[in-house]
């Protein structure tokens, strides 16, 4: 996967180029016209994001204007292709967009998150599914997703909400927490359980009668991702979008994409870090008596930190853009419907092996940033607690320790299935 | 070392138990309010939590400094903003008990034993701790003080407060002092606008003294002789930290015996779910740590103070108090920002509610440890071991003049 997002813009909003700009400049083979035309659309959207990150978070805003800027600018159908009006990304070149939208605002990939997936599994329909072109021309005409899946008070491995027949209709009823993005989003995809304890997701528009959606996420990170209640009560389903699915029993690869999404946005946080760090270093003067140099830029030790951080992220981007790889090949294979349980298997091991490997290293970085200032560093008004904030809460998407325990648990015995956990009380 | 008839540390820690119950229970509604605890202090100081250290005879407890310590890990653990609140209290009382002005000793310990808090005011955003634009000058036969302190942690609960200023004598000559001045007086102002995202209920805002007299009877020259006041205020944050750890290890432990819910591992009740038994054992073993090595450092210090206060401490004597509480901040620093970090691995998004405000713990000892880079201690602590520096030099240099560069452009 190549590092940066590519464009044929000049860099944007910046007084003068630094050594960084060098650095993160795209290594590898130029990219292609289309990656650098979307580039150059969404390099302008993502600066406007990160310029507005801190006060969205102190006032709490949900910035519906955003999530339409980064749709107006394509965002949204990158990965679209280019017959149904998208920009027709491979997973490798697209992925960097989500990793610098991540470093402007983590909220927002998050907010968008279950849209990328949507995309996704619409992508994989056989060619020709009438579903297939729907959705991908709907979202190539800027339609977002957001979805509905968990809920709060159900037994494991069961669902509450239902999709039931009623005469000549079909109605969803239920609630569901965690429904992260939806209040940014055109049409919700929801979970639920079909006719016969069967499995199914529909997709219903999100401002359909009988849906009421409450903004009571109330995590001290990611506070923004609109991740709260949302209440189905005899709402209309189209039956075209009923999509009766084993919710868990087949292997996939679904798992690796869907944490591939939590890892972009560690990564770009990780870049933020950096971004943010040496932007308030090359700012500050005030020092310590007892400090190395009149200047803090010139600290040897403060050097040591802002290098000690640079290594984080580009491990985090080179541990991310290999998994990356190794996703996008899954991904053909299963396109190409060769793919086998061991290439679920070893995506989904490799998924729990990126995940350790950058979440604990972002979450320090995100503590260790504050040894390069004094106290001054930790106010509010800067927003820099927002990084440990955002990478704890993303980092509690599935405990690490349990990533750990599996990963050995396969190289020692074998026998790992990447099918889908489900989420529940014990009973 | 505790004088003859001094409670135990577990009396004294048991007489604090109630009220540090009662502060602990309203200490995420303060946090979510951001309402000051000037009732907690208040109540804290009439319990004595002010005179812990005061002999017996003087309306003290007798208590040695590590008791003192002990103490002062169970408040913060109760919460954290309460011990750096009292952190200028406790460094004034140790100089206190160590001045060899038979009159300034006696007026301040009945003072204190009468309940009064002192705070702080030190350091200033315009000129620094070695180069104070704050200024005592005598006019009309009186000594005024004039001037603008940021950081002043606790002044805004206390009675007095101590200034570092430069004296302005009548013939012009200018020394560095401190000064205990009276928070009532008029022409002092404390102000709550310390805005960091950690240790939010300090107080630790702006001061500002306009024409206030000054009784010349408290004017201290600073730095003209040595003291311990450098590993004192050092031990009050670490303390701090210590119950900031303990704070997170009790509080998760509460958390998953109270869940019901295992999201990722339903079949397994929380509380014998791998990840909690691993985070539980992992950060009581760290805070069991931590909180050794501070305590032992403030026995250590406890006994430098005994011999200051004998009048037979030594130059040696307080390098080797300084160089051992120096040595605890990098590891302290480390391993209580892991804990605070790490409790999160129990699992479950509803550990991250706002509603438990878990992530003040992260976000106090993130601030508290913005006090000092700890680069900066573990520098010094190897500067001594290769090079025998004594930390003294690093402390000297902490408290020096700091040269001011040239404007950064932009």
């Amino acid at each position: 996967m190549p590092t940066d997002i590519p464009s044929d813009a000049a860099p944007q909003h910046r007084s003068a180029r630094t050594d960084r700009d060098v650095l993160s400049r795209p290594l590898g083979p130029a990219p292609r016209p289309e990656v650098r035309a979307a580039g150059a659309r969404l390099s302008p959207v993502f600066e406007e994001i990160a310029a507005g990150a801190v006060h969205r978070e102190t006032d709490h805003v949900i910035d519906h204007d955003a999530v339409t800027a980064l749709r107006d600018a394509g965002y949204t159908r990158l990965r679209v292709p280019v017959e149904y009006g998208g920009d027709g990304l491979s997973l490798a070149e697209f992925y960097p967009f989500v990793v610098a939208l991540g470093a402007a605002d983590p909220n927002l990939v998050q907010a968008l998150r279950a849209h990328l997936l949507w995309v996704e599994q619409v992508l994989l329909r056989p060619a020709g599914d009438p579903l297939r072109d729907r959705w991908l021309t709907r979202i190539a005409a800027g339609a977002i997703v957001g979805n509905a899946v968990t809920e709060t008070d159900n037994a494991a491995g069961q669902v509450t909400t239902r999709v039931t027949r009623d005469g000549e209709r079909w109605r969803l009823d239920g609630t569901k927490f965690y429904s992260t993005g939806s209040l940014y989003a055109d049409w919700i995809n929801v979970h639920a359980e079909g006719p016969e304890g069967t499995s199914v997701w529909v997709r219903v528009r999100a401002d359909a009668p009988g849906i009421t959606m409450t903004d009571d996420w109330d995590g001290f990170g990611q506070q923004l991702t609109a991740s709260g209640t949302t209440v189905f009560r005899d709402v209309t389903v189209d039956p075209d979008e009923l999509l009766f699915q084993q919710y868990s029993s087949e292997a996939s690869h679904a798992q690796a994409l869907a944490q591939s999404v939590h890892l972009a946005n560690l990564t770009g946080i990780a870049e933020a870090i950096v971004r943010d760090t040496v932007e308030y270093v090359r700012h500050r003067r005030r020092t310590y008596s007892h400090a190395n140099t009149a200047l803090p830029a010139d600290d040897p030790q403060v050097q040591q930190i802002i290098g000690e951080l640079s290594a984080v992220a580009y491990a985090a981007r080179a541990t991310f853009g290999t998994f990356v790889d190794q996703l996008e090949h899954v991904q053909a294979l299963v396109a190409a419907g060769a793919a086998t349980e061991d290439d679920f298997t070893a995506i989904d091991i490799a998924a729990y092996q990126a995940q350790l490997a950058i979440a604990p290293q972002v979450l320090r970085a995100a503590t260790q940033l504050f040894e390069v200032g004094g106290a001054s560093q930790t106010s509010r008004s800067r927003g820099l607690d927002r990084h440990w904030r955002n990478a704890r809460v993303l980092a509690q998407h599935n405990p690490l320790i349990y990533r750990a325990r599996l990963t050995g648990a396969h190289l020692l015995n074998g026998g790992h299935r990447a099918v889908q956990y489900t989420v529940g009380t014990a009973g | 070392m505790t004088t003859t008839g001094s409670p135990t540390t577990d009396q004294l820690r048991a007489r604090f138990a109630p009220l540090l119950e009662r502060i602990h229970a309203g200490a995420v509604e303060r946090e979510r309010d951001r309402r000051l605890p000037f009732a907690e202090i208040r109540e804290l100081a009439e319990a004595g939590i002010g005179r812990l250290r005061l002999p017996i005879e003087q309306g003290g407890f007798g208590a040695g400094f590590d008791q003192l310590t002990e103490v002062l890990i169970d408040v913060a653990a109760a919460d954290s903003n309460i011990v750096q609140a009292l952190r200028g209290h406790i460094g004034f009382v140790e100089e206190v008990l160590v001045s060899e002005d038979a009159e300034y000793r006696s007026f301040w310990l009945r003072e204190i034993a009468s309940g009064a808090l002192v705070g702080n005011a030190e350091t200033e955003k315009t000129g620094n701790y070695g180069n104070p634009v704050t200024r005592i000058v005598e006019r009309d036969g009186k000594l005024l003080l004039n001037g603008r302190k940021y950081y002043t942690t606790g002044t805004i609960f206390a009675d007095w407060t101590r200034v570092t200023a430069e004296l302005i004598g009548a013939d012009g000559e200018s020394s560095l002092v401190h000064v205990a001045v009276s928070t009532a007086q008029p022409g002092v102002t404390t102000v709550d606008d310390w805005d960091g995202f950690g240790q939010r209920l300090t107080a630790s805002g702006t001061t500002t003294f306009v024409d206030v007299p000054v009784d010349p009877r408290f004017v201290i020259p600073l730095g003209r002789d040595r003291t311990l006041i450098w590993p004192i205020y050092q031990l009050n944050l670490l303390s701090a930290l210590v119950g900031i750890a303990e704070a997170a290890t009790s509080e998760i432990v509460r958390f998953v015996q109270a869940k019901s819910r295992n999201a990722w591992n339903p079949l397994v009740a929380p509380s014998h779910d791998e990840a909690a038994l691993l985070t539980v054992g992992t950060v009581r073993s760290r805070t069991t740590l931590v909180r050794a090595g501070v305590l032992e450092g403030a026995r250590r210090v406890g006994a430098a103070l005994e011999l200051h206060r004998a009048g037979i401490i030594t130059d040696l004597d307080f390098d080797s108090a300084e160089a051992y509480v120096a040595q605890l901040w990098s590891v302290v620093i480390e391993d209580v920002l892991g804990i605070t970090s790490r409790i999160f691995e129990v699992g479950g998004a509803s550990a991250t509610a706002s509603s438990r405000q878990l992530d003040r713990l992260w976000r106090n000892a993130r601030t508290i440890s913005s006090n000092n880079p700890s680069f900066h201690q573990a520098r010094a602590v190897g500067d001594h071991e290769l090079n025998g520096v004594p930390v003294a030099s690093f402390i000297h240099a902490a408290l020096a003049p700091i040269p001011q560069p040239d404007a950064v452009t932009a």
